[in-house]
């Protein structure tokens, strides 16, 4: 019994480092994209220590997050949550604020869309053979 | 991932009068931190199982920690500038670190 368990949490610490490796190559990215837009290098050291920060912020944002919406009666966690988050500093209020509104006005575009072609794709074969008869009508 | 890598120019900038925000900066973004690694990272650390987030909620975290790790590398550019240091090291880093996690 003993085994299983310690094969768990096995289990569980290999996938956290794999979780981190994957953050420490984005964190990685995203430097060198600072890097070169303002012409200074980070050492192998501070992108480390970023990695490690952000993976140790994200469980703070994570249980917050979970806080709030158990909060607000909610098993799903939603946008709201998130400014929640980002109420400490103004200018990242905003930002977040901003950013979250256009994340919604594009999904409601994209979904408009996808609606459309659905029909279209109904109506299709007809179309086709009917857009020789306007074609030639204009 | 949220489809391809959608490229875009932002500012994180305030206009706020009185408070002096530390990085206003011009970045390329991407939604570097793809959805699904946000995901994951955020449920590794919920308590309950029937825990869950919306897509949106997800899109918008990703661009939080984007944030987040530009702003560290940013700020700590900045401190390397004021001091003429030639890269960015640890003691750069470890004196922007405070008011980086408050205003986080």
């Amino acid at each position: 019994m003993e085994e299983e368990a310690e094969a768990e949490e096995q289990q569980r610490f290999s996938y956290q480092q794999r979780l981190k490796a994957a953050v420490h190559y984005t964190v990685g990215c995203l430097c060198e994209e600072v890097a070169l837009d303002k012409e200074m290098q980070f050492s192998k050291q501070t992108i480390a220590a970023i990695s490690e920060l952000t993976f140790r912020q994200c469980e703070n944002f994570a249980k917050d997050l979970e806080m709030f919406a158990r909060h607000a009666r909610r098993t799903t966690i939603n946008t709201e949550d998130v400014k929640l988050l980002a109420r400490r500093s103004n200018s990242l209020l905003k930002y977040i604020t901003d950013k979250s509104e256009e994340i919604a006005q594009t999904n409601l575009e994209r979904k408009a869309r996808k609606k459309k072609k659905s029909e279209n794709g109904n109506h299709n074969s007809r179309e086709l053979a009917e857009a020789g008869v306007v074609e030639s009508e204009k | 991932m949220l489809g391809p890598a959608t490229r875009c120019c932002g500012t994180f900038t305030s206009r706020a009068s009185g408070f002096h925000p530390p990085a206003a900066l011009l970045v390329t973004c991407w939604t570097a931190l793809g959805e699904e690694l946000v995901s994951r990272l955020l449920h590794v650390h919920f308590k309950d199982d029937k825990t869950k987030v919306s897509g949106d909620a997800l899109q918008l975290m990703a661009e939080l920690l984007k944030i987040f790790v530009v702003e560290a590398a940013v700020r700590g550019v900045r401190q390397a500038q004021a001091e003429d240091a030639i890269l960015v090291d640890v003691d750069q880093l470890e004196k922007v670190l405070p008011q980086l996690l408050l205003d986080f």
